[in-house]
């Protein structure tokens, strides 16, 4: 089962598309239909809201607008869909590997504003929850497009299985000139969006986040300031830039180095 | 004790080689996307997508990605860039040198002029330390990133690569290719297009034989409402243009001889696009 969150950047909008089906037909599909839940975490429990219905096959949109009142948008609400009814709230949030195969059951998460749109294929699955107690993060991304008049947010989004949001140093760091950028606090079960205006932002090099504590799917968003041109991606894991055989070998050496020299 | 050796044998020297995932793949117990390359020292890159022309401008964001992998060794890169036509034709090769950390942005139109419209290219880093990738029976690969802009344009659009395609070893003048045929495999990307009212969808032939390409478009209620097809030659790019005026059609599916045939997808908006993976 995965789960999807709505980036919030004003003055857009986000949406996120449910998809009920797996990418390929060997995988195979629940024939309930299914509810789709809100959840949040007040910090001390999840607490879960019924939101809709969506059947075999469907692919929907909701957008942050469409959720009801009373789901908090300042607790950055989730959003994942289940075969079975989920209490109100629960002490760890509840996982399930019905959407488990690979390659991976994906969903889509969309900002808009009244002139464009943009996303990415995203989602934050179960297992990263399931299998990741702690956590760390090094995202390398030569994605961030500074000049005049553009806007540059760098998204973390965070959930783990303990309620608890706790706060965690994240610097972004310059590896050519050996020097960290910028800092800023992120926080664990939370969609953090980070504004990366004024951040002196190298050209012949690439940007490094890091966070030794706290992991986490790292998006960059940039927008023009009146919203008609827009552009989000994720960045790989550095596991990604290695294939076959043992390529978590690479990963663990490269974030070793990394955390080590700049992580708090 | 015997079968702990023999065991460690076979995983070091059958089961991880590529021998051994094909011969998993040829017997379908386990179908894979993609199949290591022979040549233990080669690295791996996407057929990426390049669209120069009146209208559109592609950037590259090539950087020394040896470099980050193991940072304590000042690693310089040569990156091997080679440009295919819409035929899949190769036209140009290009060497590239990057110093520890460093990242350059290719603007393509200055390796693909005075040729315009759209094409593949792919980036291969040599670095003198494939070995070290091999040591774990593991290859590099460039997986992106790639911008998107139209004239005019303040920033462009950004999407990552998402089918490994190629390998290249130094000095050798040949392309291995690296993903898996699976005949008659259908690909459901799970998004929508139903908020768009034109899609453009850019699909390039990994595979060493010509492979056609089936989609079906369905409504919201999944009823089938409009089809495509295209056959493409190897490293061929080809994009299917879909108009949705209505933004009747929502979902989709494609069908042909690659197991996860993703494509890249730009879907137009009022002021502006969104290139991205499906």
């Amino acid at each position: 089962m995965n789960y999807y969150f709505f980036p919030q950047i004003e003055p857009f909008k986000s949406a996120i598309t449910l998809v009920n089906f797996p990418c390929l037909e060997a995988f195979p599909l629940r024939p309930e239909v299914q509810t789709i839940y809100a959840t949040w975490s007040d910090g001390h429990q999840w607490h879960y809201r019924d939101v809709g219905r969506i059947k075999p096959n469907e692919a929907k949109e909701i957008s942050l607008d469409d959720l009801p009142p009373d789901v908090p948008r300042d607790q950055h609400p989730y959003l994942f869909f289940h075969y079975q009814d989920v209490p109100a709230t629960s002490k760890k949030l509840i996982l399930s590997d019905h959407m488990f195969f690979m390659p991976t059951w994906r969903g889509n998460i969309k900002i808009y504003s009244p002139h464009t749109a943009t996303s990415y294929e995203g989602d934050y699955q179960h297992e990263m929850v399931k299998y990741i107690k702690k956590g760390s993060l090094v995202s390398l991304s030569p994605m961030i497009q500074s000049k005049p008049g553009v806007l540059n947010k760098f998204i973390l989004a965070s959930l783990t299985q303990s309620p608890e949001i706790t706060p965690h140093t994240l610097r972004f760091v310059n590896p050519r000139a050996d020097e960290i950028i910028h800092e800023t606090t992120v926080y664990t079960n939370r969609c953090n969006i980070v504004d990366l205006e004024g951040v002196n932002i190298p050209s012949d090099t690439i940007v490094l986040a890091v966070c030794g504590n706290m992991s986490g799917i790292p998006i960059f968003f940039s927008a023009t300031a009146d919203g008609r041109e827009m552009s989000f991606e994720h960045t790989h894991p550095p596991a990604s830039m290695v294939v076959f055989g043992n390529a978590g070998h690479f990963q663990k050496e490269l974030k070793s180095f990394w955390l080590t020299r700049y992580a708090a | 004790m015997i079968k702990k050796i023999l065991s460690r044998l076979y995983y070091d020297h059958v089961h991880h080689s590529a021998f051994g995932y094909r011969f998993r793949h040829w017997r379908g117990h386990e179908p894979f996307i993609e199949l290591k390359p022979y040549r233990s020292q080669a690295v791996v890159s996407d057929i990426f997508v390049w669209r120069c022309d009146d209208i559109w401008d592609t950037e590259f964001e090539l950087f020394n990605v040896t470099s980050f992998m193991f940072p304590a060794d000042s690693i310089k890169e040569t990156c091997d860039l080679v440009f295919f036509d819409s035929a899949g034709h190769i036209f140009k090769k290009e060497k590239i040198i990057l110093e520890p950390f460093e990242r350059k942005t290719l603007n393509i139109r200055d390796y693909v002029s005075p040729r315009t419209s759209i094409g593949g290219f792919s980036v291969f880093h040599h670095s003198g330390h494939e070995h070290r990738f091999s040591a774990q029976k593991s290859h590099l690969t460039e997986r992106g990133y790639i911008g998107y802009r139209r004239k005019g344009d303040q920033i462009k659009s950004f999407c990552h690569g998402n089918l490994q395609s190629l390998a290249h070893e130094k000095g050798r003048h040949d392309y291995a290719y690296v993903t898996a045929s699976k005949p008659h495999s259908k690909y459901y990307p799970q998004l929508i297009i139903s908020d768009s009212s034109h899609i453009e969808l850019v699909y390039t032939n990994p595979t060493h034989k010509h492979q056609k390409i089936n989609l079906t478009f369905f409504d919201r209620s999944g009823k089938p409402c409009h089809t495509a097809e295209a056959t493409l030659p190897p490293r061929g790019v080809h994009v299917i243009s879909v108009p949705n005026p209505d933004m009747i059609l929502h979902t989709f599916e494609n069908r042909g001889g690659i197991a996860l045939w993703r494509p890249v997808i730009f879907k137009h908006y009022a002021s502006h696009f969104d290139a991205m993976h499906g």
